[in-house]
């Protein structure tokens, strides 16, 4: 039901990161119409003053844009969302080796587990 | 709102007293009609030995009606006082005191309906006394109309003050004992903790100083109608209503205004 | 502009009891605003001096800039903690009370929530189990279009499920004219749809930040918060 949120952050942040997350993910498409703030809240089960914050960090980054009379669209821009998606990319792959390197693997173990792994 | 504060108030009494009127309504006949059964002649025949045990019930059946008639009329002041009390002072007060209607009309809607339910009340127990009365035989309906030539033939108006001084003196007096509930109710419920037990001290206070100030009264009139000279019997009861009557209405004012305010300003449920 | 809701310097004793002590805040519309504390900290006092079951010892409260009235009881919806309907009462006739005194009960919403819930209309309250009965009340209260709606511990004694339901209904309810007041002590529930947060604390005012605020500026939860502040 609620969107699954951690207690140490605030709620808005976590709620950019989620609507980011199904921009790169595809399940929003450019130039879809999002939910009404109202809608969107209820579903994540949060304040919809929360939401609103949520929505204006995104319009910020061009994400979003509103037009006044229809509503809350996904950007056309996809070069905007291939870069995000490259640099969320990039935070889990850094991620991942920080990880993998903490358990002493070498570069060379660590391609030859990908490569394993991709097929 | 007060419209709708009486109807609603109407229907949460009515659904018990009317029931417990119907319920004594019902018990009349019944009562009245093995009474009647068991004095008969037919009942003779079961006499073994001396003892009939259909005889020995009709005494019952007397004091089960006694009773009836009695509970009717108080069970209805009761169950209306303890309507007052969980109403106004329980949880369900939270519901009364948050409604968008002035404080008065609260008390004024409760207290026109218990005092409509009192009278009903004791009108029915006299239908159900004339009733129980007219099935064993104590009258029949020709005496009505020889009842109503006798009215005829008094001078009503040599017994109009003395009848209206007595209605004032019930109506007033009913008056003023349902506000007293409420003033009681508004000051005790403050007892922390034990609201019904502040209720009920407070009323005795009430009572109390309600009767110091008919004796004073009392002895007062007394006095004064002692100086001027005196009068017959019945003068001497109607102008002893008189004090009655004006300390109930002034009384009944206090306990209006006390309740008023205390519920208004000094609610604590 | 005058706030929804506005106490200034607010205490009530009783005896010798101080229940709320020099309390002062304003709350502006739109709000869902958390009234935390553990239990006897003054929030039950406060929410019934907002909604003029108690009257101030000292200080006063405002709604919409006046004193608890005739007028601020038809904008305040309360839902207290406990049992307040009439018992013999079906849901039919505590529909018909409601729409009776309350101008801005809104029936058809009334209805359509008993019905999602399967609540037959003539189902009386001495009838029904602890759990409907709540959310009767419930249900009772959030179709009133008021102002400010002062919820007293709506979700504690209650299942998970129905708590989820009670929190929905509450977001489903708000709107940007009204602002909505809830008291509890079961915080992790309720965190994500707060705006603000009030902590009381031995009847003072505590802490009075919104949920943001405190998170970034404290790094932890409101819950962990009122763990910390309130630790035995």
């Amino acid at each position: 039901m609620s969107w699954e949120l951690t207690s140490d952050r605030p709620i808005y942040i976590q709620l950019v990161e989620h609507i980011k997350f199904d921009i790169i993910s595809g399940r929003y498409k450019p130039g879809d119409k999002i939910e009404p703030v109202r809608e969107l809240a209820i579903k994540a089960s949060v304040n919809p003053n929360t939401m609103q914050k949520a929505m204006a960090v995104l319009e910020q980054s061009g994400l979003i844009y509103s037009n006044r009379t229809s509503g809350r669209f996904i950007t056309d821009d996809e070069e905007l969302i291939t870069a995000l998606k490259a640099s969320i990319a990039e935070a889990y792959c850094r991620d991942f080796i920080t990880k993998i390197r903490q358990i002493g693997y070498s570069n060379d173990e660590i391609r030859d587990n990908l490569n394993n792994y991709l097929i | 709102m007060l419209g709708k504060l009486f109807k609603h108030e109407f229907r949460t009494t009515g659904r018990y007293i009317v029931t417990l009127l119907v319920l004594l309504i019902v018990v009349t006949p019944l009562t009245a009609l093995y009474l009647k059964f068991s004095t008969s002649d037919v009942i003779d025949k079961f006499t073994i030995n001396n003892f009939n045990i259909f005889k020995i019930f009709s005494v019952l059946s007397v004091l089960v009606y006694v009773a009836a008639l009695i509970s009717a009329v108080t069970a209805t002041t009761i169950l209306l006082i303890y309507n007052i009390y969980k109403s106004m002072v329980t949880s369900q007060g939270y519901l009364t005191h948050t409604l968008p209607v002035p404080t008065s009309y609260i008390i004024i809607s409760k207290g026109v309906v218990m005092f409509v339910w009192k009278v009903l009340s004791v009108i029915v127990a006299f239908i159900s006394l004339m009733i129980f009365t007219y099935i064993l035989g104590v009258w029949h309906f020709d005496d009505i109309a020889a009842f109503i030539k006798e009215l005829m033939k008094l001078n009503l108006s040599d017994y109009m003050p003395s009848m209206i001084l007595l209605a004032a003196t019930l109506i007033f007096g009913t008056i003023q004992k349902i506000l007293m509930y409420f003033a009681s109710f508004a000051v005790g419920h403050r007892m922390n903790g034990h609201p019904f037990l502040g209720s009920v001290i407070a009323y005795i206070i009430g009572s109390f100083i309600l009767s110091i100030i008919s004796a004073i009264a009392n002895t007062i009139t007394n006095f004064a109608f002692i100086y001027t000279g005196s009068y017959g019997l019945t003068d001497t009861i109607d102008i002893m209503m008189i004090p009655a009557i004006i300390i109930s209405i002034v009384s009944g004012v206090v306990f209006y205004i006390i309740s008023v305010y205390m519920f208004k300003n000094k609610l604590n449920i | 502009m005058t706030p929804l809701l506005e106490c200034r310097t607010l205490t009530k004793k009783y005896g010798n009891t101080l229940a709320l002590n020099n309390v002062s805040f304003t709350l502006e519309r739109g709000r869902i605003v958390g009234l935390l504390g553990p239990n006897a900290s003054g929030k039950t006092t406060l929410i019934k001096l907002i909604n003029g079951l108690l009257t101030p010892t000292s200080g006063e409260v405002l709604i919409n800039g006046m004193r608890p009235g005739i007028e601020s009881k038809l904008s305040v919806a309360y839902l207290p903690d406990t049992m307040f309907l009439n018992d013999w009462m079906n849901v039919k006739q505590l529909i018909n009370y409601y729409s009776d005194f309350y101008s801005n009960f809104d029936v058809d919403k009334a209805y359509d929530m008993l019905k999602r819930l399967n609540i037959d209309e003539k189902m009386r309250v001495k009838a029904m189990s602890k759990g409907t009965k709540e959310k009767v009340q419930l249900i009772l209260t959030m179709s009133r279009n008021a102002d400010l709606y002062c919820l007293d511990e709506p979700i504690g004694g209650v299942d998970p499920a129905s708590r989820d339901y009670i929190l929905s209904t509450i977001l489903n309810n708000y709107n940007e004219n009204g602002s909505i007041l809830i008291s509890t002590h079961l915080i992790s529930d309720v965190e994500q749809i707060l705006d603000d947060v009030l902590m009381i604390r031995f009847g003072c005012l505590y802490i009075h930040k919104t949920v943001d605020e405190i998170r970034e500026e404290k790094h932890m939860s409101v819950d962990e918060l009122f763990r910390e502040v309130f630790r035995c």
